[in-house]
């Protein structure tokens, strides 16, 4: 059967990718759960670089960051301690650089260092997202002669 | 995971041979991510001192005009602008591509960057979250054949520079060299369509364009030349199969899913107009952009639809293009349109009562008036809501008309009605007669 356009255009195209994310404030006792205003800048082999708005955590203070599902639409509720259940990972970390963002003043740069982790659990996801880049590199490599004299 | 590369390999020398002098502009807004990218650049065989970063546009322009640095890597968005806009500063700064490159970090679903970066000569596109080893991995990637390019490269790139400062002639004889040069020479023919392209030499433009494909079916900067210029030329049976390679391997940029259901219907690919409209309903996108070239893609397939008398298929397409819209006028324009051909604007107008309008661009109520007056009997209340339209400055040719109609059927004061045409004309000056015909028929009556 031929194939058609319809086929393969949405395939590679609006596919979603990531986590939704959200903190508890071990130090101030508060939490933000507003997902969509927290974006992760970096991943580190013990801990990420987030831009969140000002008003979330200190230099200094103890998060317990939630790692959920893209896809997760309940309402999110944390505990007020402990695990939440319905996190695919959870690590506990320190604020150790906090930066206020020049685009927009409302927002910090924070670099979370993890304290307490599931170390294969994060590679897991270490792995996640250097496979959605490999995809991105094969595209962009497919281009590119290798052929040598 | 892919190998890390490791600087200590025999193998990896080359790359730090080349990057070893060098120049990199890093961009970013914040300066801990600056330094991160920095020491992952280190590791690849730059040296700090060669790092030049900046968090905003115009120090970031300024660096590359003046310091001409060889690489670039940066986030999309930076203070006072997008880093895309200074690949063309780039380009011009350092026109011999093989000893430069050019990077952006964008968001994790960079479906358009990578569009972007295939199109033009951009290296990489480095996907938010990025981790130090996608960094290093991207950059040590794009340079493979930059490190020891063949004489068929420097050929080419020796074309590109003088295709880049404007000489044709020059650039044609490098390229009709460098296809000599190398078995399976795709690039070079690529250039020589473009020369042909620019000449306005089409049907030459195309031989060349196929010519590279031949020798390389994948290579997206001819395919995409030839999706291009097979529409235009009216070949839509190329244009389609161009467009099903094309979509087979690379992602398809949202803008242009509304292009892609035009030749299937052009093509009259039933199965695909039918997959269409049962694929949408699968499409979770948060994304607004990609949202409304769905919506504009389901807006032509339900006029598809109903033009084929398929009223359940055509109604069903426009909820979808509905619901997609975000309020986008020109969208909301085209389905109103539709609906009012096949006499369904009540449909349309219950569209509307369904949803938040507070959360839509204001224009969209002139398409929300529009469809309440052709559907409803209540003149005052027709009359009451475009007043308040008016008042609240969200002017409308359409408004003004169903104004203008319903004040004729009230047969309101000729005085008023003067003036509401006055109004109408000093704001849409082009539909002037328009108006006033409104009036004359009125008063012929």
């Amino acid at each position: 059967m031929a194939q058609l356009l319809s086929d393969f255009i949405f395939k590679k195209c609006i596919s979603p990718f990531g986590h939704k994310l959200c903190v508890r404030n071990e130090t101030s006792h508060t939490q933000f759960v507003k997902s969509e205003a927290i974006s992760i800048k970096e991943l580190k082999e013990d801990g990420v670089s987030l831009e969140l708005p000002i008003n979330v955590c200190q230099k200094g203070h103890n998060l317990t960051l939630y790692f959920l599902d893209l896809d997760y639409k309940n309402k999110i509720i944390l505990p007020i301690s402990g695990h939440f259940k319905e996190a695919l990972f959870e690590a506990m970390g320190k604020v150790e650089k906090l930066e206020i963002s020049k685009i927009n003043k409302e927002c910090v740069f924070i670099e979370l260092h993890f304290t307490q982790y599931d170390q294969v659990k994060w590679k897991k996801i270490l792995m996640e997202y250097s496979k959605n880049q490999d995809e991105i590199n094969d595209v962009l490599m497919s281009q590119h002669r290798r052929d040598t004299e | 995971m892919s190998l890390a590369f490791d600087p200590t390999d025999k193998k990896s020398k080359v790359v730090l041979d080349y990057f070893e002098n060098k120049k990199w502009l890093i961009l970013d807004v914040s300066a801990s991510t600056r330094t991160s990218l920095k020491k992952s650049i280190a590791q690849v065989g730059a040296k700090m001192s060669n790092m030049i970063d900046a968090d905003n546009f115009l120090d970031a322009q300024k660096i590359i005009e003046k310091e001409k640095p060889h690489y670039i890597i940066g986030s999309k968005q930076i203070n006072g602008g997008s880093t895309v806009q200074l690949f063309s500063s780039h380009l011009l700064a350092v026109p011999n591509r093989l000893n430069a490159g050019f990077f952006i970090i964008a968001d994790q679903n960079s479906i358009d960057e990578v569009a972007l970066a295939l199109e033009y000569e951009m290296d990489g596109i480095i996907a938010l979250p990025f981790t130090g080893a996608s960094v290093i991995e991207s950059v040590v990637l794009s340079v493979a054949h930059k490190v020891t390019p063949t004489t068929y490269l420097n050929k080419i790139e020796e074309g590109r520079s003088s295709l880049l400062n404007g000489n044709l002639e020059r650039a044609m004889e490098s390229f009709q060299t460098a296809v000599t040069l190398n078995k399976h020479p795709y690039e070079g023919f690529y250039y020589l369509g473009q020369i042909y392209d620019e000449r306005e030499l089409k049907e030459k433009a195309i031989a060349s364009f196929e010519e590279s494909i031949a020798h390389n079916a994948e290579y997206f900067k001819s395919l995409n030349k030839l999706r291009t210029l097979y529409s235009h030329q009216k070949e839509f049976k190329k244009a389609y199969e161009i467009n099903l390679v094309m979509a087979k391997k690379f992602p398809t940029p949202p803008e242009k899913i509304p292009e892609l259901i035009r030749l299937s219907i052009i093509n009259q690919k039933y199965e695909d107009i039918n997959n269409y409209l049962s694929l949408y309903r699968t499409i979770q996108s948060q994304d607004k952009q990609a949202q409304t070239y769905l919506s504009a893609g389901l807006a032509v397939l339900g006029k598809y639809f109903i033009n084929s008398h398929d009223l359940d298929k055509g109604i069903d397409a426009l909820r979808g293009s509905f619901k997609f819209s975000n309020g986008k006028y020109e969208i909301l324009k085209s389905i109103s349109q539709t609906f009012e051909d096949c006499h369904k604007l009540d449909i349309l107008f219950s569209m509307f009562e369904e949803i938040d309008m507070e959360q839509w661009p204001e224009n969209a109520q002139g398409i929300y008036f529009h469809t309440f007056h052709l559907t409803s009997d209540d003149d005052l209340k027709v009359i009451m809501i475009g007043e308040q339209l008016l008042k609240k400055k969200i002017k409308d040719v359409l408004i003004y008309k169903g104004l203008i109609e319903r004040s004729i059927k009230l047969k309101r004061k000729s005085g008023a009605l003067e003036s509401l045409i006055l109004e109408a004309t000093k704001d849409f000056p082009d539909y002037q007669t328009e108006f006033e015909g409104l009036l004359l028929k009125a008063q012929l009556l």
